[in-house]
């Protein structure tokens, strides 16, 4: 089923144009999801939300970008959405710690499960992603659909609504970015 | 450069490496079907929602309705009981209260 048969599945409701959806994204909307949460069974969740959301707003789709474009924002809009959420819970978590009323919340990190990642890799994987966190949204964003996905720059700027000399700048910085939080975070093991 | 320098730098490098090392996770083959169960569920959840919104309009309702009558009752009261008074006045001094006007005076 090519694109724009499938959209009309989708739009007239039928069983079988979810089921094509789900078939044809689920594995890059799962392998996003772990660019952003490297815990299996959240990233997991949140394919299963990202294809709810798909099937929701699929009315709301114009076809101004290919169905593949919609899938990868709406997926990243998604973890986006979970992030800032976990953002807020952390800070509650963490006021509610200084008043003694909770455990300060872990660190996503500190849960690290990409069955992606070989047993051998696995430590020095964590540290990358516990420092990817660090990123600014729009810098991650960029970094994870390159570096993770293989998406090209024209692609990331059809997903990201931004112009390609802005996603080239985005990666740059992140790269950038991750080799200074990197090099600072290797100083400090040496001491 | 010096050594420890040196040593940072391919530290450094080979963390940012490792992103080409992860391969590519498959999902799981009951994925669709999980979605089918998390829409129901989601479908009953809001359906669930409708119906206890229409328990709340319902009950704000019969407790407005009852307010009114309650208050229209008191107002009814009221004047009945002005209207005895009134005539119980005007049997004690003589007075026909319903005909009984300033120019019989």
């Amino acid at each position: 089923m090519n694109d724009q048969n499938l959209l009309t599945a989708l739009q007239t409701g039928s069983e079988q144009g979810y089921k094509e959806l789900v078939d044809t994204y689920q594995e890059k909307v799962l392998n996003i999801c772990l660019g952003y949460f490297p815990v299996y069974q959240d990233a997991e969740d949140l394919t299963q939300e990202v294809f709810v959301k798909l099937f929701e707003t699929i009315d709301n789709f114009r076809g101004e970008a290919s169905l593949g474009t919609w899938v990868y924002r709406v997926t990243v809009n998604k973890c986006l959405e979970k992030l800032r959420y976990r953002k807020r819970s952390k800070r509650m978590a963490f006021f509610q710690s200084l008043i003694g009323l909770e455990e300060h919340a872990s660190h996503v990190a500190s849960n690290f499960d990409h069955p992606g990642v070989t047993l051998e890799n696995k430590e020095r994987t964590k540290i990358l992603y516990q420092h990817i966190e660090r990123l600014a949204e729009k810098q991650r964003t960029a970094f994870i659909l390159s570096r993770m996905e293989g998406l090209s720059y024209q692609e990331i700027a059809a997903v990201m609504q931004v112009s390609l000399s802005s996603v080239e700048s985005l990666l740059f910085r992140a790269k950038q970015n991750l080799k200074k939080s990197l090099r600072f975070y290797y100083e400090k093991q040496l001491i | 450069m010096d050594k420890p320098r040196q040593n940072i730098e391919a530290e450094v490098e080979r963390t940012l490496g490792t992103v080409d090392d992860i391969q590519r996770v498959e999902s799981n083959p009951y994925l669709y079907t999980r979605i089918q169960e998390r829409m129901r569920q989601q479908e009953s959840v809001a359906v669930a929602g409708t119906v206890s919104s229409w328990r709340v309009i319902l009950a704000t309702l019969l407790f407005v309705v009852n307010i009114a009558s309650a208050y229209f009752y008191y107002q009814k009261s009221v004047q009945a009981n002005q209207a005895v008074g009134i005539e119980a006045i005007a049997s004690e001094y003589g007075l026909d209260a319903a005909e009984s006007t300033w120019e019989n005076y």
